[in-house]
């Protein structure tokens, strides 16, 4: 799993939730940030711009942790370009 | 019934960012119209318009929760927040569920979505803000009001062009008035000025490359104007057996459509909503010593006004003072008949009429007291604030001073 990812999920979910980056852990959830169901679609449509990519509804399953999103995330991130982006 | 009156008044406009800056600009005959700011002045035959000047958002609510709305949601929640202040209501949970809430907008937060349209045909962005929705649907002012500050009844937004608020005012009135609700907080709130909308109005050719003067006969159209006014609306025992300040009271609401023209207005619809008001308030016409006029700057609108006025008032016409404040705050289409109604209220509690300005030349098409330039330090005991939209959908509150307004003067 790329830092650079991690990091760029993190600013995004921050902005999304007007709150410091720092208060954001991989380890928490989305539900556990308080990020209800409109925050959630803003968040993808914050994600879907800023990576390029189109993110499935599943992909923002409320219990899974910030650090299985930048998995997920990843995963639909085509390979030549995620080098492209961490580089 | 009960009788009603207004014990808050919230205003954010052109003429200044609370009530206390509109009613001095108001009286002291300012106008709020300006070169624009918020778009290129240089796309529309007209330059000018009657923006909120000094807005800072930031002093009124969070970023996160301004984020949700629209300008004009802000301007509704902000005007809400003074009005409700200044009456000082004794919140109770079934208060809470007695009070309504109805706004009036004629387009919403139609800047959001032309903003995300933009985005979406010309900048060729795959999706749009998932905001677009939420922040564009016309009820976000009275949906945002109700959520800042926990009122639980009835909540509704009217659109019926310019008329909007006043649609706005007049059911709050009726509902307190018949018992439906035991207070109400209502009026409206608009942000036109994004380039679309704009545009859409520079289309008609309704709106003047000069500035905006009522009744003149040299007047050229109308000028766009944003802002929100909000009153809160309780019965007169609630008002007098809590001590709250009593502006002037609520006595008369009509209604009328011309069912004739889409944008050409209609003499006889005007009149009938007038005396449709009259019958409501049971007055005479010649009880009414002011009129806060419709008074848009069109040649078409203020002749028809005019003509309308001297059918409901014969005789009376000419001992009246009509006024068009549009002149000032200019046309703020949702929250025009709002902003109005907040200057007729204004003008009873002062005991001041507020001036037509921008006024040069007298029409003969125009032949009423418009009350030209400056303010007129006149106390009238009833005053009527005239509403009448596209679609040919009309409306007309009327408002009577307090009497202890009467009794000092």
């Amino acid at each position: 799993m790329s830092e650079n990812t991690c990091e760029r999920v993190r600013t995004i979910i921050a902005r999304v939730r007007h709150v410091p980056v720092e208060s954001v852990s991989l380890d928490s959830s989305l539900e556990q940030l308080g990020i209800d169901s409109l925050e959630g679609v803003m968040l993808v449509f914050a994600l879907e711009d800023e990576f390029h990519i189109e993110i499935p509804d599943e992909c923002l399953q409320q219990g899974g942790s910030i650090r299985e999103l930048v998995g997920a995330l990843e995963e639909l991130i085509p390979s030549g370009d995620a080098s492209k982006i961490d580089s | 019934m009960e009788r009603v009156v207004v014990t808050g008044v919230g205003v954010i406009s052109a003429l200044g960012n609370n009530t206390d800056e509109f009613r001095t600009s108001l009286f002291a005959g300012r106008c709020g119209i300006r070169p624009l700011t918020l778009v290129d002045p240089n796309l529309f035959r007209f330059t000018r318009g009657a923006e909120v000047r000094d807005y800072d958002v930031g002093s009124h609510m969070d970023e996160r929760t301004a984020d949700l709305m629209d300008r004009f949601a802000q301007f509704a929640v902000i005007s809400a927040r003074a009005a409700v202040s200044q009456a000082a209501i004794e919140w109770t949970p079934r208060l809470r569920e007695r009070t309504a809430i109805i706004t009036g907008s004629c387009l919403g937060g139609q800047t959001s979505q032309d903003a995300s349209f933009y985005d979406l045909y010309h900048s060729g962005r795959p999706n749009v803000h998932p905001l677009t929705i939420p922040r564009a649907m016309a009820n976000a002012g009275a949906s945002h009001i109700s959520m800042d500050l926990g009122i639980t009844g009835p909540s509704y937004t009217i659109s019926t062009a310019c008329s909007s608020s006043a649609y706005a005012i007049g059911q709050a009135f009726w509902m307190v008035r018949g018992g439906a609700v035991d207070a109400a907080l209502a009026g409206g709130s608009e942000a036109p000025f994004s380039v679309g909308v704009l545009k859409a109005w520079d289309s008609l050719r309704v709106v003047s490359d000069d500035t905006c003067r009522p009744f003149s006969k040299n007047r050229r159209g109308m000028i766009l104007g944003e802002g929100a006014a909000m009153l809160v609306i309780e019965p007169r025992s609630a008002a007098v057996a809590r001590g709250a300040p009593i502006w002037a009271e609520i006595v008369g609401f009509g209604m009328s459509s011309d069912a004739g023209h889409l944008t050409r207005p209609s003499p006889d619809g005007a009149a009938r909503a007038m005396r449709s008001a009259l019958l409501d308030a049971g007055l005479s016409p010649d009880a009414i010593g002011y009129i806060n006029a419709h008074g848009t700057g069109t040649q078409a609108n203020d002749a028809s006004e005019t003509k309308a006025i001297h059918m409901v008032f014969e005789d009376h016409a000419r001992r009246l003072a009509v006024s068009s404040t549009k002149s000032m705050h200019g046309h703020a289409l949702g929250a025009a008949s709002a902003i109005e109604a907040a200057a007729t209220i204004l003008a009873l509690r002062c005991g001041v009429l507020p001036p037509t300005v921008n006024y040069v030349e007298p029409d003969p098409d125009c032949a009423l007291d418009v009350v030209p330039n400056e303010a007129r330090a006149t106390q009238v005991e009833y005053a009527m604030s005239n509403s009448f939209a596209f679609g040919g959908m009309n409306a007309v509150l009327v408002f009577a001073a307090h009497p202890a307004v009467l009794s000092s003067t």
